[in-house]
């Protein structure tokens, strides 16, 4: 028979008195870490996996950790709290510490989401403080596309004819742009953005569409102002698509972005990145994004993404473009194991601001927690041969355009 | 939902002979028609003897027998609980595999063979794919054991699924939708998958909080079963012990949606449901001797024994045990 010391009971009957109403924790986040070499020696080389996808291209340990509970549930009234630290390293050895600047802590996230307490729309969930805001993302590049997480606050999804409307403010300053120290507050500049969404618009069986748009608000000091800074605001637009399609969804995106956000659009910028120091030169771009996951049978799953910018102004003599093109697909051996390929290429025409191009091919086996190309935890065995031309600086190690990685990764979200 | 658990009741109660279930057959794969039932009686079911630390995982397929429950013909596992200790909690888990599933009831029965409770299908709940297991649907739940020779007590279980689940199917969630929620994503419109069920799958059986046996986990995990994890366990729906059951109610064959098990084989003895467990009153004088019983173990700090003694006055329709042991353990020193 057990017996427990009386002192930690009764914390926890005190405990478990005054939490009836509530839920447990909630315990999420996502993980990936790993090793690899490269034929050029040194560790493994990565690049731009935004381009040409992610697989076989990840050097860091990177973890989320988020916990989220609900504190209070009474009447239809909920509020939850969330709080999210992210930690990342480059893996190279056992103790990586902050001291040395080996590693990096992040805080991303920290709010309270309250459901029922708005009258006029009960629904709806009031929200303030640090949150991953409805983040759209391309998985198999990890490419979030239209993203303005940051703090801020708003109230989402009311329900407003067929869909739902959200709309929210968040602060995303720029803080590495302007270095003068004789202005002061000269580091960073206070920007804030406006979005408002509208979601669920049903278009024909099995689609929807999502229409958003965002202001840029750069928020300047007077001395900021006085020293000439730039200031201007720029409109991001932002329309989706989802359909479902062979068992899974594809996603067509169109963006269209003023000024700062232009620049964004080119430089794989979601929103709240705003280009202010290439503000001010009338600045338009356009992106076209095709993304999705589908099944071809029951072997075959495949990831694939495809996307187009076009950027333009006043002092660009021609437009400068971008155009990636990435899938991943995968043949399952059984529901725990499957083999990847991943194939990306991407070239970019920036007319005189120089052209760039790189490509990479992975072949991962990979063991997983469940047959579909979404199961996660998952640890994968890969080869890479990643090239890229002389526009890119010597990422490849020694001079070398071109190099092969092995390595083993694990990945995981929950 | 109480008319759903009579509805269910009413299934396993009746006895009459009738037409087949032409829907289980429909749905079943044409071997399981086929397939010849195994035995006359529960009894005769071979129950494969379990461990205290079982954790196992058991293929349904053709080779597994099948019989001509009142609920419809099902193929079946069968299992003998282990005899020494108390009560003990059991998980259940029905894998997905290739969006199909076994829908399975819990069943769990007396040192007779007599039915005593059964945990339905739709006491399962679905847990998304995770940590190498696909997407499953789960129950968890307390095997009854009071005192020695209780008719009450549980001492087989058979999972089996009955005509009613193999009609219905199961949402599970669309991965790409898991994903999202884990991140903090916009999540994508689409549609979710559904499971068929059907009368093959895997299914695993585990005893204890993941299966650790150890004194001081089994108490923590109690504990903290309690604190946190009470709602997650399943009660199941209780059923007559053989010293009172009576006839079949007409009352419940009346609302029985659907008609009878086949004819070819006769079906166990009908049962009438006793007093659902949420709705027993207790009394006065048993709810004395457990709340002394409660304080004295609390005096003793056998505070396994004491949590043992809340569920089982819970149980029995106890409204005061709760408190009486957290005042209890309030006043330890």
């Amino acid at each position: 028979m057990a017996k427990i010391k009386a002192l930690p009971i009764a914390v926890a009957v005190s405990a478990a008195l005054l939490s009836l109403s509530a839920s447990a924790v909630e315990f999420h986040g996502y993980m990936r870490s790993g090793i690899g070499i490269s034929d050029n020696g040194d560790q493994q080389g990565c690049q731009s996996k935004n381009y040409i996808g992610r697989l076989g291209n990840e050097c860091q340990t990177y973890v989320e950790a988020d916990f989220q509970q609900e504190l209070f549930n009474r009447d239809g009234k909920t509020f939850k709290v969330e709080t999210m630290i992210a930690y990342q390293s480059d893996q190279s050895n056992d103790w990586e510490s902050t001291k040395d600047d080996d590693s990096e802590f992040a805080i991303r996230q920290a709010n309270i989401q309250a459901t029922g307490v708005l009258n006029f729309a009960p629904e709806a969930t009031l929200w303030a403080g640090k949150r991953f805001y409805q983040r759209h993302d391309i998985h198999l590049t990890d490419f979030y596309y239209w993203d303005v997480s940051g703090a801020g606050a708003g109230i989402e999804n009311i329900n407003v004819g067929p869909g739902k409307l959200s709309l929210a403010w968040t602060r995303s300053d720029r803080d590495d742009a302007f270095v003068q120290p004789d202005v002061e507050n000269g580091e960073a500049v206070n920007g804030n953005i406006f979005d408002i969404r509208y979601a669920g618009i049903p278009l024909w069986d099995g689609t929807t569409l999502e229409v958003g748009a965002d202001y840029y608000m750069a928020n300047l000091t007077d001395d900021q102002d006085d020293a000439g800074y730039p200031d201007d605001d720029g409109v991001l637009l932002t329309a989706e698509m989802t359909s479902n399609v062979m068992g899974g969804f594809n996603k067509f995106v169109l963006q269209y972005g003023t000024e700062g956000y232009a620049h964004a659009l080119r430089y794989t910028g979601a929103g709240n990145w705003y280009g202010l120091e290439n503000s001010g030169e009338d600045g338009k771009a356009f992106r076209i994004i095709d993304h999705g996951v589908v099944s071809f049978s029951k072997k075959v799953e495949v990831g694939y993404a495809a996307w187009y910018a076009r950027y333009d102004r006043d002092d660009f003599d021609s437009a400068h473009d971008v155009y990636s093109l990435a899938t991943r697909p995968a043949y399952k051996w059984s529901d725990f194991t499957r083999t990847y390929l991943e194939v990306g290429y991407f070239k970019a025409d920036d007319d005189d601001w120089g052209e760039t191009s790189q490509s990479k091919v992975t072949l991962a086996q990979a063991w997983s927690a469940g047959p579909s190309w979404w199961s996660r935890p998952e640890i994968r065995v890969y080869v890479s041969y990643i090239k890229g031309d002389d526009g890119l600086d010597h990422w490849a190690r020694d001079g070398e355009d071109d190099a092969v990685n092995f390595g083993v990764q694990a990945e995981a979200w929950w | 939902m109480k008319s759903a658990y009579l509805l269910l009741l009413a299934g396993f109660v009746t006895g009459l002979a009738g037409c087949s279930s032409t829907p289980a057959e429909q749905k079943a794969p044409a071997s399981v028609a086929e397939q010849a039932v195994c035995c006359t009686d529960i009894s005769q079911f071979s129950f494969v003897p379990l461990s205290p630390r079982t954790d196992l995982e058991v293929t349904i397929d053709n080779s597994t027998p099948a019989f001509n429950f009142s609920t419809g013909k099902s193929r079946f596992l069968a299992y003998a609980l282990p005899v020494n200790g108390g009560q003990f909690t059991v998980t259940v888990m029905s894998m997905v595999r290739d969006n199909t599933l076994f829908a399975s009831s819990v069943m769990l029965l007396n040192k007779d063979f007599k039915p005593v409770r059964v945990i339905p299908f739709s006491e399962f709940k679905y847990v998304p794919s995770t940590f190498l297991d696909g997407d499953i649907m789960t129950a968890r739940f307390v095997v009854q054991r009071n005192y020695r020779d209780d008719p009450n007590n549980e001492l087989y279980m058979v999972l089996l699924t009955t005509n009613n689940d193999l009609a219905d199917t199961t949402q599970l969630i669309h991965p790409a939708k898991v994903y999202a929620e884990a991140q903090s994503l916009a999540v994508p419109d689409i549609d979710d998958p559904k499971a068929v069920h059907v009368q093959q799958g895997v299914m695993r059986v585990t005893f204890g909080d993941n299966g650790s046996q150890g004194a001081l986990s089994r108490t923590t995990g109690a504990l903290s079963d309690w604190l946190f994890g009470k709602e997650d366990v399943a009660t199941g729906q209780a059923m007559a012990t053989p010293a009172n059951a009576s006839a079949a109610p007409t009352a419940n064959n009346a609302m029985a949606p659907r008609s009878v098990p086949m004819a070819t084989t006769p079906v166990a003895t009908p049962y009438a449901p006793s007093v659902p467990v949420s709705g027993a009153t207790m009394l006065p004088e048993t709810e004395q001797f457990y709340l002394q019983q409660i304080k004295a173990a609390v005096a003793e700090r056998d505070i396994d024994k004491a949590l043992r003694l809340v569920n089982e006055a819970e149980r029995a329709g106890s409204q005061q045990a709760r408190s009486t042991f957290v005042e209890a353990v309030k006043t330890l020193k």
